[in-house]
């Protein structure tokens, strides 16, 4: 009976419409799929797929992570100078009297002094919202005496200033207009996040190179698997990224020494955590046709190519000398301080809090400028700012300040 | 023209779907119809209306020569002619070449008497193409996601949408697509192997058989599919490279809108082989 052809046939049918069935549900229920309707917005010419996707759903999330805080009202000698659309007019303010100055009015004012007394509060009052809004004062300051260099977050907070005026002022190649404040980072919390710390040491496992570091098993993403070492090589050693071979085998020609698959795959890892940074694709920089050419690529690709120098600098200038202030329970395995990626102020916007103007109406901590002359500039990259491929449209999504019916 | 001997049944009247006896008739050896005319009707609008956006420049250099579908703020409306609007017409006598062939094909079919697994095979080869310039378009809501008739700017467009998704290799669906084409390739060369083995034979040797053909892949391989199984076989796995290659461009955009290397992340969190159940 078991032997009737028909049965066995009726049972192969069968069980391959039940297999084929539950393997459908499985890939139609567990992946986390998307949605119509999908936001689209072009980056290149029409017709040639350079365009980023976003699920709407999820940029609203998003937006309200990146909601910007009110400013604070003006100090009184700047309120009188406000013009009657509420924006800041620097220039006709009087100089500040020499008793009125931070330095003089307060003790142990060393970045700040120049400020006006009152205009000085009002930039610790908007820190204290900024980055310390539970702790306040005493986060960063000895509550018996506020001139003294203690607790050690008065001593990084000052560096901090001056890293955000450097920033301000030096690398309008990246900043600029919006420029940055210490909410750029900080967004509320003592500790900006996300930061990177050093691995370790890197050991390679000796099959084809690959590195021993990678196999973490708590990833819940496959971005866990990424070692620091492209942080390492490109924020922090600023090696040089052009590693593509510019003949068929990389050899004669190629920029990169040897060209070696390591470097390609740094490269790559850091390539893909500015696309989670940024939540942009390859597209919104690079025309895939010629990835590393110049000329075919976006104006965005100089601006974060200005942001890579300019994350190097901030890594080396201003966060790795601050090693012996923290305490150890601040510092990463390797005793090294927190370090800042793309991520660690664009949270995943293609600019921090959608490119909105914060620091315009805390002037002291340097105002950015569009740098013109290649003489300022570091580097030798034709410089174009404003991404004149992303259409009204597009605006009102990913930018609705700057979007032109407002 | 001189008639082969099995032209007679070829030429059989009836079985038209549209135009009753009105175009039920030859020319010279192919069959016109309806279908034939509205086919030829299209092909010859399209290809004269991609001369004429050729003419428009900025090039005549025929690699270069690019029709690009509208940019993506027109959303599904018309685009003016030179922004898009030629793209548009063009797809849609396109459309109509296409599908009119394939009906085209399914008379002739039922003149014959025969399975319509010809004018099938064809439509899923159809489908793909719809696949790219309407239902995903019509999905992400602007017609400016179709890519450009263009012999090197549609590669452009196929590599950038890849990108679009930072590494395409790693769509799901894409693997799958490969890996038919792949297998189709393969099997047709197994098979075109056997058969031109089998017919040419060397010097005082007969032609081969079904049978010769079958032991000599049980030989090598184990297995033989056999005389009709391997065109079912073939069949199967050319339908569904073409199906994949469908499937794969539509679930792109409109069903995940992040790079596909993230798509895998469920696998990274599937509760009953999470190695911290066991740590």
């Amino acid at each position: 009976m078991s032997e009737d052809p028909n049965i066995k046939r009726f049972y192969a049918i069968f069980g391959g419409v039940v297999a084929t069935l539950a393997v459908t549900a499985f890939f139609l229920i567990v992946p986390d799929w998307d949605r119509p309707p999908v936001e689209s917005v072009q980056t290149g010419h029409r017709g040639i797929g350079m365009a980023q996707v976003y699920n709407p759903r999820e940029l609203v999330e998003q937006q309200a992570l990146n909601a910007v805080p009110e400013p604070l009202p003006p100090w009184p000698a700047a309120e009188a100078a406000y013009d009657a659309e509420g924006g800041v007019v620097l220039d006709r303010l009087e100089p500040v009297p020499e008793e009125q100055k931070a330095r003089n009015v307060y003790e142990n004012v060393q970045v700040l002094g120049e400020l006006d007394a009152d205009q000085f509060i009002r930039l610790m009052s908007a820190i204290t919202e900024w980055v310390a809004p539970e702790q306040g004062c005493e986060y960063c300051h000895n509550l018996e005496n506020l001139a003294l260099d203690e607790p050690y977050t008065k001593i990084v907070s000052r560096r901090m200033f001056q890293m955000t005026q450097a920033i301000n002022t030096n690398w309008g190649s990246h900043v600029y207009p919006s420029g940055v404040t210490c909410y750029t980072c900080h967004r509320g919390q003592p500790v900006p996040q996300p930061i990177w710390f050093r691995d370790g040491e890197y050991k390679t496992t000796g099959i084809v190179g690959q590195l021993d570091v990678n196999w973490d098993f708590k990833a819940q993403n496959v971005y866990d698997y990424f070692s620091e070492k492209a942080f390492e090589d490109y924020l922090l050693a600023s090696k040089p990224l052009n590693v593509q071979s510019l003949t068929a085998l990389p050899t004669a020609g190629t920029p990169a020494p040897a060209g070696l698959l390591d470097d390609t795959q740094y490269v790559y890892e850091l390539m893909m955590q500015m696309s989670d940074s940024l939540g942009v694709n390859c597209t919104f920089c690079h025309n895939s046709r010629a990835l590393a050419n110049w000329g075919q690529s976006n104006p965005a690709r100089s601006t974060a190519w200005y942001g890579i120098n300019m994350a190097a600098e901030i890594n080396t200038k201003h966060i790795e000398p601050l090693a012996d202030v923290f305490p150890p329970e601040r510092l990463g395995p390797m005793g090294d301080p927190g370090k800042v990626y793309c991520k660690t102020c664009h949270k995943g916007a293609w600019k921090p809090l959608y490119g909105a103007n914060m620091v315009v109406h805390y002037p002291s901590l340097g105002l950015p400028r569009l740098p013109l002359d290649p003489a300022e500039r570091v580097g030798a990259i034709p410089y174009e700012f404003a991404p004149k491929t992303i259409t009204p449209r597009a605006l009102e999504v990913l930018d609705p300040d700057m979007a032109p019916n407002q | 023209m001189s008639m082969l001997s099995f032209e007679r049944k070829y030429r059989v009247r009836g079985g038209t779907l549209l135009g009753g006896d009105l175009f039920d008739f030859w020319a010279g050896p192919f069959y016109v119809g309806f279908f034939g005319v509205t086919a030829i009707f299209c092909a010859l609008m399209g290809t004269l209306l991609i001369v004429w956006g050729a003419a428009m420049g900025p090039t005549w250099n025929v690699w270069q020569i690019s029709i690009n579908p509208p940019p993506l703020e027109y959303g599904l409306g018309p685009a003016p002619l030179l922004d898009g609007g030629l793209w548009q017409l063009i797809t849609i006598f396109a459309l109509g070449a296409f599908i009119s062939w394939t009906l085209r094909e399914v008379e002739i079919c039922r003149k014959l008497g025969i399975g319509y697994h010809v004018p099938i095979a064809y439509f899923t080869a159809v489908i793909a193409y719809i696949t790219l310039v309407v239902i995903r378009p019509v999905l992400m809501g602007a017609w400016g996601h179709g890519f450009p008739y263009g012999i090197l700017s549609h590669l452009d467009w196929v590599s950038n949408v890849g990108y679009q998704y930072l590494h395409f290799h790693l769509n799901p669906a894409h693997m799958l697509a490969v890996t038919f084409f792949f297998t189709t390739t393969f099997a047709l060369s197994l098979h075109g192997g056997v058969i031109l083995s089998a017919v040419n034979p060397g010097k005082g040797e007969v032609a081969k058989s079904a049978e010769h053909e079958n032991a000599y892949f049980r030989d090598t391989i184990t297995y033989s599919i056999g005389a009709l199984g391997i065109h079912r076989l073939g069949l199967f796995l050319a339908l569904n490279a073409g199906i994949w290659s469908a499937i794969c461009i539509v679930i792109s955009g409109p069903f995940w809108t992040q790079g596909w290397p993230v798509w895998w992340n469920w696998w990274l969190n599937l509760p009953f082989w999470d190695p911290r159940g066991f740590m």
